[in-house]
């Protein structure tokens, strides 16, 4: 993703740059409205998400979360707000903003609702992988159903992206362990069969199965009504 | 507070009893002249025959005469129907009428009037004496009673006239005295009304156009208004200004912790681990009581309206679903097919649930499932949070005051089980903590359904 990141305070703004490089993204970093709008003006159609800080040195970041919307581009953005006050809460997602994260958060929190956020404003890729009704697009790991997206957590997806590329065998379970977890992360013994079953309910409602063979794995199955 | 007396009652209460005076004093007086009136003209009438009857008393050497003028007693008997009785004495002895009748005079006038009981009747007597001779002197006592129940059942008549119009004089003064009270006093229900109607954040000045005996009344309770206005503004930009001073720093302390730990040292790494853990709990503490003061401040706004469990529930497993997935945690909820309404902050009630839910979280083993079970149970609105963690390990009311614990660990102590204490107590609702025979933890909020 490339990512414009307003944020006025540098040592958290450097750090949050830092995270979000590591995990593979663009980052431009503005520490004021002027600066950020500069960016905009420049490269408003490169961006993906917008991660906007409220409380800026030359004004408050809603008058540029008010620029961003007043224009029609498939943009998430993601308000950075150190107020409690829910009133500025709702007042920011009336004004368009997709989320919100309460300072201080923790990175993978950032992690998620940035992927969240970004979900939100894809758009149905011309070639995606088919199982029945759910589509699986693996370039912007994203699930549709019907033109419409559905929300999945990051080891669903990977779960899901797994058993989609590989709809007529079955996945060992050591296959698809080491797909959604890091290898140096420790994982409980049951750890595979709990996300599974979650998504396994999830994808129930839209016609695709797990099914489960002992000794074999995992494979993703359309359910007829026969 | 109650208060038993009113300035309408007061006032009312001080003109009525003028008014019973004065009504009392009117009665009195007009009754007393109306009879002495009636009586003044029987005097004048039994005078008048005396007299009559004395001038035509002729002395003569053979004795005393006189004539008894009967059409003057007819005059007498037709101004009123009394009984008459009369008596012509000359020196002490009756020479014609009742003999029984009183002739001692209490003065050497030639006029005189008494008021006796004469057989059995109230009678009003006048005595005229005449003296005759020069040398031989004959004193002629002419003595007239006229009974006086005609003239006091006539007083009477009049003294029931007057005390009608009394009456009625006083019920149209008593309900006039009431109206003007009324009409007077308007302006102070105007006032009361406006600030009984006006919601507990609307500081707005009582309008213009009162009285300019409450003037000053007025003024100062809206000098009043603009102190809280102004005080409430500085603590509502007070805590949001606090809330930014504190947060941001810890966040960039955690923010660069974080990265910090990915590539520090072994030597090093569980110091650095703990930093984030402390600091973690320091920006939480920090929102715990930032969150305290913001609804402590909403609470004394009272801002309740009736508000959809099921939406709240459903805000809240949204907004936590990124923490929850940190751990593989999956938000359960259940929710009945209509969605139960309660009245009450939806702001408040919605941190609520952000605690109990948060709690949950952080003290449920990756992998598990935390549940929001909302049901009705009769007139009450039952929301439930549980999980698969270790459970309470301290009595579930020392849980709940602020600093003595979240609950599971003596190291961890904090203010969200008390938040949601106060946002109950706030709420009238009943909150209530619990091990599950299973294992797991069990907060329940029990609120009155609308």
């Amino acid at each position: 993703m490339r990512i414009l990141l307003v944020e006025d305070t540098a040592d958290l703004a450097l750090a949050v740059k830092q995270h979000l490089i590591s995990e593979g993204h663009t980052v431009d970093l503005a520490d004021t409205l002027s600066h950020a709008k500069h960016f905009w003006l420049v490269n408003c159609d490169s961006y993906d998400v917008v991660v906007l800080d409220i409380e800026l040195p030359d004004g408050n970041g809603s008058i540029f979360l008010e620029a961003v919307r007043s224009t029609d581009k498939p943009i998430g953005v993601l308000i950075l707000t150190a107020r409690s006050e829910i009133n500025d809460k709702v007042h920011l997602l009336d004004l368009g903003a997709d989320d919100y994260l309460t300072k201080p958060f923790a990175l993978a929190e950032l992690d998620a609702r940035l992927r969240s956020v970004h979900r939100r404003w894809l758009k149905k890729p011309p070639k995606t992988l088919q199982l029945g009704q759910v589509s699986f697009d693996p370039n912007q790991r994203s699930v549709w159903v019907n033109n419409q997206q559905i929300y999945l957590r990051g080891k669903e997806l990977k779960l899901l992206e797994a058993l989609i590329q590989a709809p007529s065998y079955f996945l060992e379970k050591s296959a698809l362990l080491n797909k959604i977890y890091a290898l140096e992360s420790e994982v409980s013994d049951n750890a595979l069969e709990v996300h599974v079953s979650r998504l396994r309910k999830k994808m129930i409602s839209y016609g695709v199965g797990i099914q489960a063979s002992r000794g074999l794995g995992y494979q993703l199955v359309e359910i007829t009504d026969e | 507070m109650s208060n038993d007396w009113s300035i309408r009652r007061r006032i009312f209460g001080s003109w009525l009893l003028m008014l019973v005076i004065v009504c009392a004093a009117v009665y009195v007086g007009v009754n007393g002249i109306s009879k002495r009136s009636l009586f003044r003209a029987q005097d004048s009438d039994l005078k008048a025959l005396s007299l009559v009857i004395l001038d035509s008393v002729v002395s003569t050497s053979s004795g005393i005469t006189f004539d008894l003028p009967h059409s003057a007693f007819e005059v007498l008997a037709y101004s009123a129907p009394e009984r008459i009785f009369y008596q012509v004495s000359a020196n002490g002895r009756v020479l014609a009428g009742y003999d029984d009748l009183p002739r001692e005079l209490s003065s050497s006038l030639d006029v005189e009037f008494q008021t006796a009981d004469y057989r059995s009747e109230v009678t009003r007597f006048v005595f005229a004496s005449k003296t005759f001779g020069s040398t031989a002197k004959k004193r002629v006592i002419v003595v007239i009673g006229q009974t006086r129940s005609s003239y006091m059942a006539f007083a009477s008549e009049i003294a029931n006239y007057i005390a009608i119009i009394v009456l009625v004089a006083f019920i149209c003064l008593a309900v006039w005295a009431e109206l003007s009270l009324r009409y007077s006093l308007r302006p102070f229900f105007a006032i009361e009304s406006n600030l009984l109607s006006r919601k507990s954040d609307d500081f707005s000045p009582i309008p213009s156009g009162t009285p300019v005996e409450i003037t000053k009344l007025v003024d100062s309770l809206n000098g009043t208004f603009e102190k809280h206005r102004s005080l409430l503004e500085q603590n509502r930009a007070f805590i949001a200004e606090a809330t930014h001073q504190v947060k941001t720093p810890i966040a960039a302390l955690v923010t660069m912790a974080e990265l910090l730990e990915k590539d520090a040292p072994p030597a090093l790494k569980v110091s650095v681990h703990n930093l984030i853990i402390r600091s973690r709990y320091a920006s939480k503490l920090a929102s715990q009581l930032l969150t305290r003061a913001s609804l402590t401040y909403r609470g004394m706004l009272d801002v309740k309206a009736e508000i959809k469990v099921s939406n709240i529930v459903e805000s809240v497993q949204k907004a936590l679903d990124p923490v929850a997935e940190r751990k593989d945690i999956e938000i359960q909820i259940e929710l009945p097919e209509k969605s139960p309404l309660i009245v009450g902050d939806r702001v408040a009630i919605r941190e609520a649930l952000v605690c109990l839910v948060d709690n949950a979280l952080e003290y449920s083993p990756v992998l598990s499932d935390v549940c929001v079970r909302v049901f009705e149970d009769g007139d009450q609105v039952i929301v439930e949070v549980f999980d698969q963690g270790p459970g309470f390990s301290e009595d579930p009311s020392i849980l709940m005051s602020a600093f003595k614990g979240e609950g599971r660990h003596a190291s961890n102590v904090g203010l969200g089980l008390a938040i949601v204490k106060g946002v109950a107590e706030n709420h009238q609702a009943v909150f209530e903590l619990e091990n599950m025979e299973n294992g797991g933890a069990l907060c329940r909020l029990r609120f009155s359904s609308v």
